[in-house]
């Protein structure tokens, strides 16, 4: 697919460089957000996605066609250089991914284990176990403070989201859509399937890193019982 | 010393503590927040010689009492109400002296939605990720730090400011109307492409109500419905940018504000007018509003020059 502008507000450009989810879209998504936002002061803030950059620049200083220019020309030389001489892999400055392990205590709470299990023909302990054997990438944080997009699901457990969403949806809960699957890092709405709860935070505005999954990461879950459940809860907030 | 202070006596629907907002966070998820109606928020700050970032209150519909503990100066913006200081009528877009012990009393709203109390100095909490904007959705900001409103019995201290000059007002030509049906200007931007040309005609050619659901995340319009195209079902979730005018599937269009997500997968057919969303900011639901389509480079400069004037880079 070809790279494209398109005007997203007076003063910022959506730079689009995909139409896939897919971890080598997402490489080159985060190795041209870093370019982006090392052209100059011009460039005010970036919010990267699955294979777009939302990217916001000072309009008192610069002319937003100047500036859609170097973003495409800032695309095209990352993208290049990785292209010819697969540069991306091989550069000391590309770290190999972070690995973390999420505890899930599947079935705490209010869930759609049930659910999932009859939409996709399956038993719910064999819903838990493809959930569990998937290593997931962080696509990109969105939507909410550390709601981190993992993909991509089993295709055996994809369901789609509910026609109803929910109204509160508890902080920690594990839930899947389509292709995805996510934690909510803050009780908020939310339509996608809850399989269970983990105890690990994942946003605390006064912690360092304020998110602990960030993209390019990867992720697996590991099912805990309830009494590792809610130990877990007490010792991180005791 | 005396406290500086305002304690709240009394709240009608909801107020919020805001400043210009949270920057610097949207890859991490974080919204920016901050006042709905710039415009009257970036007046206040004027009329009191703060800076233009300094955190207001944003009033819902009036209906506000509070009492202040130390001397100061006040400008109240925005929507349409009654101000009065012991009984005393004081006017709007106005900078005006306050004695400590005295009673402010702000009226329900005439016409227009949010009313914004600006203090001399502006108003001090503790800042979470730069900023005390009040986010509920994301349990950020205000004065627990937890994204909760203002209740009454609250106390908010402000900035020991340098003597503000009281009596400076707006001249009645900048003032907005709120009264009558806004004319809200539209841009082209995002998938406008993929939307066909009467899609783009059709919005501009009728008048859209604010639905009841609206909030400081999205206004939501009623109206005749805007066809989405098959193919544009499978978008990407993208970055979603404040002013972006979202096309779900009923094709009834939400105009993203302040507290959206940062991310969001509904087509979008271009963008409001930075400066015309503070005018739909302050209607209410089941009132109505129209748009016309803009050209960008006007709307730039319209821009480039408001932002000058109060010395702020546009928001992002």
């Amino acid at each position: 697919m070809n790279i494209q502008c398109q005007r997203a507000a007076i003063n910022a450009w959506l730079l689009v460089l995909d139409n896939r989810i897919a971890v080598d879209v997402s490489e080159r998504v985060h190795a041209v957000n870093q370019a982006v936002r090392e052209l100059g002061t011009f460039i005010m803030e970036t919010s990267p996605a699955y294979a777009s950059i939302l990217v916001y620049f000072d309009i008192r200083r610069v002319n937003a066609e100047a500036v859609r220019d170097e973003l495409m020309d800032c695309a095209t030389r990352v993208l290049g250089a990785s292209l010819q001489n697969k540069a991306l892999q091989n550069s000391d400055e590309v770290k190999p991914a972070r690995q973390h392990e999420v505890p899930v205590c599947y079935g705490y709470g209010e869930h759609d284990l049930a659910a999932v299990a009859e939409h996709c023909g399956l038993s719910v302990a064999e819903v838990i176990e493809y959930h569990q054997q998937t290593t997931y990438r962080v696509y990109a944080l969105g939507f909410a403070p550390g709601f981190a997009y993992l993909g991509e699901l089993d295709e055996r457990i994809r369901i789609p989201r509910l026609a109803t969403p929910r109204a509160k949806v508890p902080a920690g809960s594990v839930a899947i859509a389509e292709a995805q699957t996510a934690i909510y890092p803050i009780a908020s709405p939310g339509g996608w399937r809850i399989l269970g709860r983990t105890p690990m935070p994942l946003f605390d505005p006064a912690a360092q890193p304020m998110c602990p999954l960030q993209p390019g990461d990867e992720v697996r879950f590991v099912a805990i019982d309830e009494q590792r459940f809610e130990q877990w809860l007490l010792e991180v907030n005791p | 010393m005396t406290t500086r202070r305002l304690r709240i006596d009394h709240i009608g629907l909801q107020a919020s503590l805001q400043d210009f907002g949270r920057f610097g966070y949207l890859a991490q998820g974080v919204t920016r927040g901050g006042p709905l109606d710039e415009s009257a928020f970036l007046w206040g700050n004027r009329l009191l010689a703060n800076p233009p970032r300094a955190a207001q209150l944003e009033i819902l519909m009036g209906q506000f009492r509070a009492t202040f503990l130390a001397d100061t100066a006040i400008a109240v913006c925005g929507a349409e109400v009654s101000v009065e200081v012991d009984g005393r009528t004081c006017p709007l877009w106005q900078s005006i002296a306050v004695k400590a012990g005295q009673q402010l009393s702000i009226g329900m709203a005439s016409a227009g939605l949010r009313v914004y109390l600006a203090i001399a100095g502006g108003f001090q909490a503790t800042a979470q990720l730069g900023s005390v904007s009040t986010v509920s959705r994301e349990h950020l900001g205000g004065l627990q730090q937890n994204g909760e409103s203002l209740q009454a019995g609250d106390e908010i201290d402000f900035a020991a400011a340098p003597q503000a000059t009281v009596g400076r007002r707006i001249g009645w030509a900048y003032r907005p109307q709120y009264q009558q049906t806004p004319t809200i200007g539209l841009l082209p931007g995002y998938q406008y492409e993929q939307f066909s040309d009467s899609a783009r005609a059709l919005l501009v050619a009728h008048e859209y109500q604010l639905q009841q659901d609206s909030n400081r995340m999205g206004i939501r319009l009623q109206g005749p419905a805007i066809a989405i195209d098959q193919q544009q079902h499978g978008l990407l979730s993208e970055g979603l940018a404040i002013g972006a005018l979202q096309v779900p599937p009923d094709g009834q269009p939400i105009v993203m504000m302040h507290d959206r997500q940062t991310l969001g997968g509904y087509p979008k057919l271009g963008f409001v007018n930075p400066l015309d969303l503070s005018l739909l900011a302050q209607r209410r639901p089941g009132q109505t509003i129209r748009f016309h389509w803009q050209q960008l480079s006007t709307v730039t400069q319209q821009v480039r020059r408001f932002y000058r004037f109060f010395g702020i880079t546009a928001p992002y």
